[in-house]
């Protein structure tokens, strides 16, 4: 019965399954409606919740419109609603009527995002008095652990400045790509705007690189790059889970 | 067989837990002794929802409602998960933990709503096998809630009361009843409220849920009433309270109000409410 059911859960086009009792009355219609209804918009609900950014920029009814295309195509995999809509990024990208608006992919990543950090478990945090008696060498042949709560995004669009304006309005910001750091010092999860250089030095540390291999290879597209304000940045925000063995 | 006896919860008012009460909750000028909260939403690793789980843990028995075991599921249930809630429920240890009479998953879809089993020979082995699996796994005795119906099937060959007893029996899990649940199904199947109370094996009731629905037609010139969690709950349900506690005696009564959550004034009322209607059973049986 399961299987019929759910596929007339997902097909307004459909009569309910044959064993719901007087299937094809008007009556067992709106009763079966029901269940239909509660799934998609409780599913679309969960996706306004993660995504209200998302949803202003394109407005409320455009929003509902597209969820519900989504709940259909791609409905949750896990009974943990913070977790649904890892893949609505994507959907958005690639849903034709939305080609032009490029940046949402990145502004609905960084929503998925800070859902994930608010989350996302605690974690112990590095010896700092130990770390500052090792040597310069000894650190930078140390690769470091960055807590869960911690994501970087890129994006070839001013996502910052269309994250911020996205909740404070204002004049759309010039073209330039700009990088985003995810933090959660304690319960409420901050988006910070970091260079371009330092978001691809965060993510070859997070991929296992060392401090000094990670120096080098920023080294290799700019001289202006120190990997001293990128460790700054993340330990002001208690992103470091550990440094080397410390 | 589960070797750990719940706790269970004071024979007294509790309330759903929304994060907007957190504050008016610890003040403790309420007569709220309890609180649930759906374990789904405390599977996170840590953040503001465990930590808030964690304090209010320290001053209030607390009941865990799952939403998302599918124990009607025809496919089996899901270990991951299975695995999820014993973790919580392990380190949270909370008086009672309670399940829907119903299913929600299929092929690997969560589908978010908890949707109707038919009440079968075949469907009660089933359900009855996954509470034993459910009970085992958590080593701990759970409960089962009645669920608001809009339809019925044409196999069923149980009548629900019946059907909740029989799980009862043979799983000793104990019930949750949610006397809300009972008039929405009662008056969108035509059945009579009273007569599935008096039907029902009261003496397995560890918790009673009370909440409001919306009224609504099905096109058919039929009233429907929707289970949504949004609303007071209306006299007709008050009076089902009664009457299931005229027979129990004093019971654990949680409030329950999901959607267009109101001021915490409001809630309070409706607990002191409930809370009412314990002590007058209380009193009459002194």
């Amino acid at each position: 019965m399961q299987p019929e059911f759910t596929t007339s859960l997902f097909d307004a086009d459909r009569l309910p399954p044959e064993v719901i009792a007087e299937a094809q009355s008007t009556s067992s219609r709106a009763r079966f409606g029901i269940y239909r209804n509660n799934v998609i918009v409780s599913l679309c609900d969960a996706l306004e919740a993660t995504f209200p950014r998302t949803r202003a920029a394109i407005g409320a009814t455009n929003f509902r419109n597209i969820a519900r295309v989504f709940v259909t195509e791609a409905p949750p995999t896990s009974p943990l609603m913070f977790h649904y809509g890892d893949k609505f990024p994507a959907f958005l990208a690639q849903f034709p009527p939305l080609k032009k608006l490029g940046y949402l992919h990145d502004l609905a990543r960084i929503e998925y995002l800070m859902c994930q950090s608010y989350h996302a478990a605690e974690h112990n945090r590095p010896d700092w008095e130990a770390i500052s008696q090792i040597s310069d060498t000894e650190f930078l042949n140390s690769t470091c652990l960055l807590g869960p709560e911690v994501f970087v995004v890129s994006s070839p669009y001013p996502i910052f400045d269309l994250w911020r304006v996205s909740k404070t309005g204002g004049p759309p910001p010039r073209p330039e790509a700009q990088s985003v750091l995810v933090v959660r010092p304690e319960f409420d999860p901050m988006v910070l705007q970091i260079p371009n250089a330092m978001a691809r030095a965060i993510v070859l540390l997070n991929s296992g690189h060392s401090f000094g291999e990670t120096q080098a290879k920023l080294n290799q597209e700019t001289d202006q790059f120190d990997i001293t304000e990128t460790v700054e940045k993340l330990a002001k925000y208690n992103c470091f889970i550990q440094i080397g063995a410390l | 067989m589960f070797d750990r006896s719940p706790i269970g919860l004071p024979q007294a008012v509790g309330v759903g837990y929304k994060p907007q009460h957190f504050s008016d909750i610890l003040s403790g000028d309420h007569p709220v002794k309890w609180l649930e909260v759906h374990a789904e939403n405390y599977m996170g690793g840590g953040g503001r929802p465990i930590a808030q789980l964690r304090a209010l843990s320290e001053h209030y028995d607390i009941s865990v409602h799952g939403v998302g075991l599918s124990i009607g599921s025809e496919q089996g249930l899901c270990p991951d998960h299975l695995d999820r809630l014993k973790h919580l429920l392990d380190w949270l240890n909370p008086a009672e933990f309670s399940e829907h009479l119903a299913w929600s998953t299929h092929d690997g879809h969560f589908l978010n709503d908890l949707l109707p089993v038919p009440y079968t020979a075949n469907t009660l082995t089933r359900i009855c096998a996954h509470i034993e699996q459910v009970q085992d796994h958590l080593g701990r005795r759970m409960l089962l809630e009645n669920p608001s119906s809009y339809l019925s099937f044409t196999n069923s060959t149980y009548d629900e009361p019946s059907f909740l007893n029989e799980i009862a029996k043979r799983t000793g899990c104990g019930l949750l009843l949610d006397v809300n649940n009972i008039f929405v199904s009662a008056t969108n199947l035509d059945w009579d409220p009273a007569h599935y109370v008096d039907a029902l094996d009261l003496s397995q009731v560890g918790e009673i849920h009370i909440g409001g629905h919306h009224e609504d037609h099905d096109g058919a010139g039929h009233v429907l009433l929707i289970d949504s969690h949004s609303a007071p709950a209306v006299e007709p349900v008050w009076d089902l309270l009664d009457r299931v506690l005229s027979t129990t005696g004093p019971k654990p009564v949680l409030v329950e109000w999901d959607t267009d959550v109101p001021e915490w004034p409001i809630l309070r009322r409706e607990a002191q409410r409930a809370n009412s209607a314990i002590h007058q059973v209380t009193a009459n049986a002194a």
